[in-house]
């Protein structure tokens, strides 16, 4: 069973409280990935300092500008202010018994402020929440921290994990990393409604990530959108694309139950016939048409076609490594690949 | 002896990741205007593909270079006796088909559609008119082998191959593609001066950076045309032609070109060499195949007293015969050999270099059978997915001895260090490969250590430019972001 807590609203302040930061840090302190500091006294000074609100008689740092929560974000930042760094390190040393503090020696005395960086870049400090060293400008690298001071890694075992010896893992076969077929195309359970519409073809639709763009991330500028086919399109293969009198560069409707997109084709060689790949993720502000098959409203994005389908390894929880915490480890969307239906498009309407 | 220095490029093209970050570097500094939308001064090609502007290597219809009849070299397009004839239509002349119609997004759209039942969407639209434009065209349009039927398929490099060998090349299993990144090859016989009936064009003779003076271009776009690598444009708003000027700004107070020293794969090596420009006559009309070692013979020992009295007698500072001899360029082309020029058969001897790629090929699929076959030391070369006569093609002037010479040798260097590293190639084996290699060990470690481990002061070796005089010297180069690139302190404007 969950823990269940019970959290009580006070809606009058509601507001008020979203832009302040509350009390509870500096009692507690902060960390993630296994760290913990405190700030009591840099809290303390924040507030004498910067801009505070007052709220039933006691003072809180303000949040109520931009750059007022980006400065409470570097001075309360291991990577940002060197003390607490410092700080977190101390507090690593008890837990792993090998000294550590020495990692941040020199940077007690550093800080980056919103002003620091809009002059110029800065280098992130080395710090204990990362596993990459970075001191005297050495590059991050992943796990260095943990090979070079022998700290364990964050695993029940303390080493890297290529078996899971978890129950739900066994069951599922995925207890190593070795290759699974994809579920047979009607599991997908995408195509139950969908009707095809003059020649169309049934393809594996995958969305893995571009090669220089993440999300729509320096991909959707106009350098990148130059650099490219000036949209998003659909990738598919040589032979599939002949079977539907596409070629390079044409429009194609693609669509299942969920949705449809509406992008040029990029016909190739490299692509295997039977599947078909769209990068994600592209924004749907710029070079999307209408769709046809949907009375001419305008077509989706990659996402459209996928939904969430929760992984049930994935909620495997309180042991070990697979212990929830938000936005590392719980179920994840697994939204990445389904079944589509592609046509070529009758008509081009923007 | 007549001995000068120059400025040259070894880009290792098996570091080349293909992001392009070179290109925008480039773009962001110096062509961000009016004219120049579709200059790529830097540009990155997926090979094999017909590249920017599309099939630039085919010299039937481009023209570009140089031709010999054995004893004479001749410009293939615009020999001043026939600029008169072509002034107005020079049909070898690459046109907006061949580039791209520059386009952006109507952005305002979003913001300003009137309200309706559906979301509002930025249609492209030309940079060039205004208007909305079906996009047909980019300056990359056959990236990682998109429309490989046209674009992949029609690589002039292809011709090299038997039909069998084309069509193995584009089956799924074997498919293999690598990036080509380009600049100019600030060449040591450029045709595009050459070609220029203003004399606009000039070779700099203290480093041999090929420029356009823009207060003398009349926008004749004779160097457009007889430039083989086609890079050369024309600004059409200016009317004055422009390219890659090697970032001189950068490099005379001290700094790496941009696209350089941005370059995420570190692919990207200069320095200078030393050459004897007096044997250019006799080696300019040798066979296509005899080139590339041609040049070679070109390039001096910078070690070598004869070679440092010749050069002191021209003139050259001590300091820039100090860098020649630690030039990372004159390392992989003249000591290891694993450096090649692209399309030496159009005779302009480019000074950019290219150490061809291994591929990931590590082992062949035979009757399901994964075979490291280790005692054929050099066999999977030659089974590679890429025939080797496609890299003869494009790095070897046609012989592909000379590709097949790089090749084992970084080769022998990967056994090298597997032994060192892995253990499962045994140190007889990789002593057996660099003896066939035409490799000590010693040199193996210099090319480990260059390719893999050079930092930026390893890798980018900028002579000093003794231009003390030059007023250039005492700007911040920032102030030249976006200005033309030669004469800019003149804003660059129609009929100057
Ligand atoms: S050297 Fe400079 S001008 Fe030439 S391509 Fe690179 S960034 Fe552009
Ligand atoms: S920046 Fe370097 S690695 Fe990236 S594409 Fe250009 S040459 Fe290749």
């Amino acid at each position: 069973m969950p823990k269940f807590a019970v959290v009580e609203r006070d809606y009058k302040n509601v507001y008020e409280k979203y832009i302040s930061y509350g009390h509870l840090p500096r009692k507690n302190g902060l960390g993630a990935h296994g760290t913990h500091y405190d700030i009591t006294d840099v809290h303390d000074e924040l507030v004498r300092t910067n801009p505070s609100r007052t709220i039933d008689g006691a003072e809180h740092l303000s949040l109520e500008r931009a750059r007022d929560v980006a400065n409470v974000i570097l001075v309360l930042a291991t990577v940002t202010n060197g003390e607490l760094a410092w700080r977190s390190y101390k507090d690593m040393e008890e837990k792993v018994g090998l000294p550590l503090a020495d990692l941040a020696d020199g940077n007690r005395n550093v800080r980056v402020q919103f002003a620091d960086l809009q002059a110029q870049p800065r280098r992130l400090l080395n710090s204990p929440m990362w596993s990459g060293l970075t001191n005297s400008g050495r590059a991050y690298a992943p796990f260095t921290y943990n090979r070079e001071r022998m700290v364990p890694w964050r695993t029940l075992t303390g080493r890297q994990h290529l078996y899971l010896d978890h129950p739900l893992y066994l069951e599922f076969g995925e207890h190593v990393p070795t290759y699974k077929p994809g579920p047979p195309p009607a599991e997908f359970a995408d195509l139950r409604f969908s009707e095809k519409v003059g020649p169309t073809l049934e393809l594996n639709y995958l969305t893995p990530h571009g090669k220089w763009h993440i999300h729509s991330t320096y991909g959707e500028n106009e350098r990148m959108t130059t650099l490219g086919r000036g949209c998003d399109p659909l990738w598919m293969n040589e032979t599939d694309a002949e079977s539907l009198d596409i070629v390079d560069n044409d429009w194609v409707e693609v669509h299942n139950d969920n949705g449809v997109v509406v992008t040029r084709a990029v016909v190739s060689a490299r692509i295997p016939r039977g599947i078909c790949i769209q990068y994600h993720s592209p924004e749907r502000t710029y070079s999307i048409p209408k769709s046809p098959l949907r009375g001419h409203k305008r077509a989706g994005g990659h996402n459209s076609m996928t939904r969430t389908r929760l992984k049930v390894n994935l909620m495997a929880g309180g042991y070990g490594q697979f212990t929830f915490h938000f936005n590392y480890w719980g179920p994840t969307g697994c939204n990445r690949d389904t079944q589509i239906y592609v046509r070529k498009l009758p008509e081009l309407v923007w | 002896m007549d001995v000068r220095s120059q400025v040259s490029m070894v880009f290792h093209l098996d570091k080349c990741i293909g992001c392009h970050t070179c290109s925008v570097a480039c773009k962001n500094v110096w062509t961000d205007r009016e004219g120049t939308e579709y200059m790529w001064w830097n540009n990155v090609e997926t090979k094999p593909g017909t590249g920017y502007p599309t099939k630039w290597e085919d010299q039937e219809s481009y023209r570009g270079g140089w031709k010999t009849d054995g004893k004479k070299l001749s410009l293939r397009s615009t020999g001043k006796a026939r600029i008169i004839p072509n002034i107005f239509h020079n049909t070898s002349m690459p046109s907006m088909d061949d580039y791209y119609e520059p386009w952006t997004y109507d952005f305002k759209e979003l913001f300003n559609a009137p309200e309706g039942d559906d979301q509002p969407v930025a249609v492209p639209i030309s940079k060039i008119t205004g208007e909305q434009i079906d996009v047909e065209a980019g300056p990359n349009w056959d990236d990682d082998l998109g429309g490989s039927q046209i674009y992949a398929r029609n690589d002039p490099n292809m011709e090299a191959l038997t039909p069998n060998q084309r069509l193995q090349m584009m089956s799924i299993e074997r498919l293999v593609f690598f990036y080509l990144p380009r600049i100019c090859h600030h060449c040591l016989n450029p045709a595009c001066v050459a070609s220029c009936p203003s004399g606009a064009l000039y070779k700099r003779g203290e480093d041999g950076i090929v420029l356009i003076n823009q207060q003398v271009c009349r926008a004749w776009r004779a160097c457009v045309a007889a430039c083989p690598y086609k890079k050369t444009y024309y600004n059409w708003s200016t009317g004055k032609s422009e390219k890659c000027i090697l970032c001189f700004p950068r490099l005379e107070t001290g700094q790496a070109p941009a696209c350089f020293h941005s370059c995420v794969g570190r692919i990207r090596y200069i320095g200078n060499v030393l050459y004897d420009a007096d044997m250019l006559p006799e080696i300019a009309n040798l066979p296509d195949d005899e080139l590339v070692d041609a040049q070679r013979r070109m390039i001096l020992d910078p070690f070598d007293e004869h070679v440092l009295e010749a050069a002191r007698k021209n003139g050259i500072h001590e300091g820039i015969i100090e860098s020649a001899q630690r030039s990372p360029v004159y390392a992989f082309v003249k000591e290891f050999g694993i450096a090649l020029p692209p399309h030496i058969e159009y005779r302009t001897f480019p000074m950019l270099f290219y150490v061809p790629p291994l591929l990931p090929v590590m082992s062949s699929k035979e009757n399901d059978v994964i075979d490291n076959d280790i005692d054929d030391l050099f066999a999977d070369i030659e089974k590679a997915r890429a025939p080797i006569q496609y890299f003869g093609s494009l790095f070897g002037g046609g012989n592909d001895g000379v590709v097949r010479y790089a090749l084992r040798k970084q080769w022998a260097v990967r056994l090298v260090r597997r032994h060192l590293t892995v253990g499962d190639v045994t140190k007889e084996t990789a002593e057996r490969a660099l003896a066939q290699a035409d490799c000590t060990w010693e040199q193996a470690d210099r090319i480990y250590r260059l390719t893999t481990l050079a930092n930026m002061d390893e890798r980018c070796i900028i002579p000093p430019f003794q231009r003390e005089m030059a007023i250039e010297m005492m700007e911040d180069p920032h102030t030249h972001r976006s200005s033309v690139g030669f004469g800019f302190r003149n804003a660059p404007a129609r009929g100057n």
